[in-house]
């Protein structure tokens, strides 16, 4: 992959969703329906980061090969209770995580930690007070990336996954 | 039998009726649906949307999201039918004639598709998946009668499937009892109108199933030398047991049974267990590695129709969910079979003390036991008014307390047993939820535990006061007078639930290793706190031996428990200084991120996310984040190699305190008690030998010189220097002179213990320090304990 370079761009029309549901469809455990994707990308476009890779000579206008995408949601929670920390803020924005994938390809190149950090970024720039997500249990890899990004294991979900295994809830505050 | 199609035909889930027709979508849901075709509506309605434009209705949630289902995807859409499924369903023949090896072949799909269905799948996706079970065709056939065309059909599999709907009612009936929780722990989407073979009784399908097990030994056995024959013959005899075994047991542990007579019912259930277990591991033991091929070339195509989904058109779709294994679904069957026994160790109980040790050792163990095993749990602790089946709550909370405060004023305190016996009920069901919950619910039933204290302590001053009406008003509210009886009680099952809550957040593994040290910090906190009140509490009911012994048993465990807490605090700390537990960003993200994760709110929010829960409480005081701030900077004035050792010496203490536990125990609840010692036991030894090993495996890696010998040589002189400091110190404080030596004399000089162990502690902080060590950290469940046992490891450079 020596000859790609990592372009990252925001959901911008319908054609982008195929290859990103192929990507999370390889990686993710739980299958969603393509109403759950348009459920995030209509609402919140811009907090649907899409990874391309392109190679390093190529004009900017083809968008290349798709190594990752995250796809994320804001909204105000309906409570607040981290008493002391958004002393500031008059209700608590909430960010959500909801899928994260990146190609085999392209793993172990900080893909999916960019992807995560510009959601972040995003995020905190549309007011989001704290993000959360759930992982599965047993997925190290993932786990060890959002702590490394400063998320907290919250609580743990029990048979939260269609296949029975745990989620841990993780928290970010911004 | 002739009613039995008519059941069937009826068999409906949320009012949709079984189709008669096969596959397809009903056309006989009930009588009022109304089917239109709204094809050219859609097509209008859509005509002006582009590409991947969306209608979405205001109220279309994240939930609603994240559960939809798209129709023809299999992967969400369990009415798809794939040409696979398309060739098996062609596949079903009703009147096959089935040899014994294909009976058995249905038997054990339908005991996989029944544990799947225990494992939270829908009855939908697993039991009613067996066409035997649903298809009114095969019903209407003269099942059990002596010349039907197909006899190991219609007299063992028959049986065999009639008793596993059996099970099935009586495992779905402690379902509704309302225990669990819908979709985490059991599956209860389509509750209504469940059939289960509700036309035979539990006696009649024992019958059924006595009349397979005297044909398999008559005429299925006799006069076939086919060997494949024989073989399932004596499987299907064997699996004829088993689930005659668990049809009886089941059928025993009934609520009807148990409201009858308790004792008989569980008498008869746990009897039942012991065969039942027998047998299920005889038949387990019997299969061999080559008998799933055998099994599977025995395969009846078309039996089950996993998508019969489809033919529920008025149901709730559900996505698809994967079948356990065969061997699953047996070590499924073992773990339920086994720890149904636990139902026998709570009926025996004596008291809610020894309910205590039970349910703590039940929230302890390795796994979370099988659902099934926990509705009973909890329906036998608590039915109606009645705990364990046999004692009105009030009593048995007035006897909880009075247990460990003898002289509670019984008049004064009904209004509280009624509130103790219901927070104490709910505690013990608690424990009987999947880990994940016992910590939320714990968490959140603190706060009605602290009213329950408070309201307590009025009743105690009320009491104090009617029997000292002389004595002055404020000695009523002083510990020093008033023994405080019943929030003595209510403060100690408090605690206990808070200390129950710190370590579930270990054994689920939220905590990430930089946190440990405020976790362990807040623990030995509210260890001590308990280990003082219970020390209080001792010397007020010295003169109740009962009570007595009941209160110094907590004391001894609980303060070896604080030890522990407190030794691994001040290893977690000093793993912390060597950055061993430097939290993950600490490493990695560039310095922004870095900053503002190590900047003081973020820190503060991380550390009220963990115990925010025990600031709203009025006791033990809340250790705030500058509290903890302060206890820690105190731990960074100490070398390095002091808090090693030092943790080694507490730990050392926890043992010796943990051994008065173990003489302490309950001889009337000896085991649970025992399994509660063993816990700890094992969290503290093995934790000794892992500081012991840091010691000595940084030294033998990094210092040479401070190898075994060097480390205990150094550790002694460490003790020697600290006797000899108490020594002076307690001389200048009594301003004694000090022996001198007589002038001219020539003596040896005395050892400079102090200096020897200065030397030697600056050289292991510096072996620590350069040592690449490793720590990891876990809580060995299967060994009983939730408490982190610690690995170091040196890394070689």
């Amino acid at each position: 992959m020596a000859d790609k370079k990592i372009v990252y761009t925001t959901y911008q029309r319908e054609s982008d969703l195929a290859p990103a549901i192929k990507l999370i469809d390889q990686d993710l455990s739980e299958p969603y329906s393509i109403y759950t994707y348009r459920y995030f990308v209509h609402q919140w476009p811009e907090l649907c980061i899409l990874a391309h890779a392109q190679n390093k000579d190529n004009n900017e206008e083809e968008k290349g090969e798709c190594a990752g995408v995250v796809i994320c949601r804001l909204e105000p929670h309906r409570r607040r209770y981290c008493e002391g920390f958004f002393e500031d803020s008059a209700e608590l924005n909430r960010g959500y995580i909801a899928m994260i994938a990146v190609g085999k390809p392209f793993r172990k190149q900080g893909v999916g930690s960019e992807l995560v950090r510009r959601a972040l970024d995003r995020m905190r720039e549309m007011g989001a007070d704290e993000v959360i997500l759930e992982a599965e249990v047993g997925n190290a890899a993932a786990l060890a990336l959002y702590q490394r990004l400063g998320f907290v294991r919250e609580k743990r979900l029990y048979r939260y996954y269609l296949g029975g295994m745990d989620a841990f809830r993780l928290k970010l505050w911004l | 039998m002739d009613g039995l199609s008519d059941e069937m035909a009826g068999l409906s889930v949320d009012g949709a009726g079984l189709s008669p027709d096969g596959p397809g979508l009903s056309s006989s849901d009930d009588e009022t649906t109304q089917w239109l075709d709204i094809t050219q509506l859609v097509r209008a309605g859509t005509a002006e949307l582009g590409e991947g434009e969306l209608l979405r209705a205001d109220g279309l949630s994240l939930f609603d999201a994240l559960t939809s289902v798209e129709v023809m995807d299999p992967r969400l859409d369990m009415g798809v039918l794939t040409a696979a499924d398309e060739a098996e369903i062609g596949q079903w023949d009703v009147g096959r004639t089935l040899t014994a090896a294909q009976a058995l072949w249905v038997a054990e799909r339908a005991f996989q598709c029944e544990m799947t269905w225990h494992a939270s799948a829908s009855l939908l996706q697993t039991m009613y998946a067996c066409n035997y079970v649903t298809d009114p065709a095969y019903v209407r056939l003269p099942v059990g009668r002596a010349d039907s065309p197909s006899p190991v059909r219609d007299r063992v599999l028959y049986p065999l499937l009639v008793a596993a709907g059996r099970c099935c009612r009586r495992v779905w009936d402690e379902y509704k009892m309302g225990n669990l929780y819908s979709e985490e722990d059991v599956f209860l989407g389509t509750a209504a109108a469940m059939h289960f073979f509700d036309e035979f009784s539990d006696g009649a399908a024992l019958a059924l199933l006595d009349g397979a097990a005297a044909w398999l030994d008559g005429a299925g056995g006799a006069g076939n030398d086919d060997d494949d024959e024989l073989r399932a013959v004596a499987r299907l005899r064997a699996l004829v047991r088993v689930r005659r075994r668990w049809l009886e047991v089941a059928g025993a542990l009934g609520a009807a049974e148990l409201a009858d007579d308790p004792a008989a019912a569980l008498d008869r259930a746990l009897q039942g267990l012991q065969g039942l277990r027998t047998c299920h591991a005889e038949y387990v033991a019997a299969h061999r590695p080559a008998d799933a091929a055998w099994l599977e070339a025995h395969a009846v195509r078309g039996a089950f129709d996993f998508k019969c989904m489809r033919r529920y058109a008025a149901t709730v779709p559900v996505k698809p969910r994967a079948l356990l294994g065969a061997g699953e679904a047996h070590a499924e069957f073992g773990r339920l079979a086994r720890d149904l026994a636990l139902a026998g160790d709570l009926a025996a109980a004596g008291s809610a003390e020894q309910l205590m040790y039970f349910f703590l050792g039940v929230a302890q163990r390795d796994s979370t036991p099988h659902p099934y095993v926990r509705s009973v749990l909890m329906s036998v602790l608590a039915q109606g008014d009645r705990v364990q089946l046999r004692e009105p709550m009030a009593r048995f909370a007035s006897r909880a307390v009075r247990d460990m405060a003898p002289p509670a004023d019984p008049d004064a305190d009904a209004a509280l047993c009624d509130e103790a016996a219901r927070l104490l009920t709910d505690w013990f069901r608690t424990m009987c939820q999947n880990v994940p919950r016992q910590r939320r619910v714990a968490l959140k039933s603190l706060p009605a535990w602290d009213l329950l204290q408070a309201e307590a302590e009025a009743l105690d001053i009320a009491a104090y006061r009617a029997a000292h009406p002389a004595a002055a008003e404020d000695r009523a509210s002083d510990p020093a007078c008033n023994p405080f009886w019943l929030s003595s009680w209510a403060y100690h099952a408090k605690l206990l639930l808070m200390e129950a809550a710190l370590l579930a957040g270990a054994r689920l593994e939220l905590y990430q290793d930089y946190e440990l040290p405020s976790v362990l910090c807040y623990a030995t906190q509210v260890l001590e706190a308990h280990v003082a009140h219970l020390a209080r509490w001792a010397d007020l009911v010295a003169d109740s031996p009962s009570a007595a012994a009941c209160v110094t048993r907590w004391h001894a465990l609980l303060a070896a428990q604080k030890d522990l807490a407190m030794a691994l605090w001040l290893a977690a700390h000093a793993c912390e200084r060597l950055r061993i537990f430097a939290a993950p960003w600490a490493r990695g993200p560039p310095d922004d991120v870095r900053r503002r994760l190590d900047a003081e709110p973020a820190r503060r929010a991380r550390y009220a996310l963990r115990f925010r829960a025990f600031a709203q409480l009025g006791s033990p005081p809340y250790v705030t984040f500058e509290s903890y701030g302060e206890a820690a900077a105190q731990l960074d004035a100490y070398p390095l190699a002091e808090l090693f050792i030092h943790a080694q010496a507490i730990l050392a203490r926890a043992r010796a305190g943990l051994d008065a536990a173990r003489r302490a125990r309950d001889e009337a609840s000896p085991a649970a008690w025992d399994r509660l010692c063993h816990g700890v036991n094992y969290a503290i030894v093995s934790n000794s030998v892992a500081l012991a090993r840091l010691l000595k495996g940084t030294a033998l890696v990094h210092a040479p010189e401070l190898a075994l010998s060097g480390a205990q040589a150094g550790a002694h002189h460490y003790a020697l220097a600290q006797q000899q400091q108490q020594q002076q110190q307690h001389a200048d404080q009594h301003n004694r002179p000090r022996p001198r030596s007589k002038r001219g004399r020539k003596k040896h000089a005395p050892p400079d213990h102090a200096s020897t162990a200065r030397k030697w502690q600056s050289a292991v902080d510096a072996a620590l320090r350069d040592a690449a060590v490793c720590v990891r950290w876990s809580c060995p469940l299967d060994k009983g304990t939730c408490w982190p046992v610690f690995s170091f490891i040196a890394q070689p450079d």
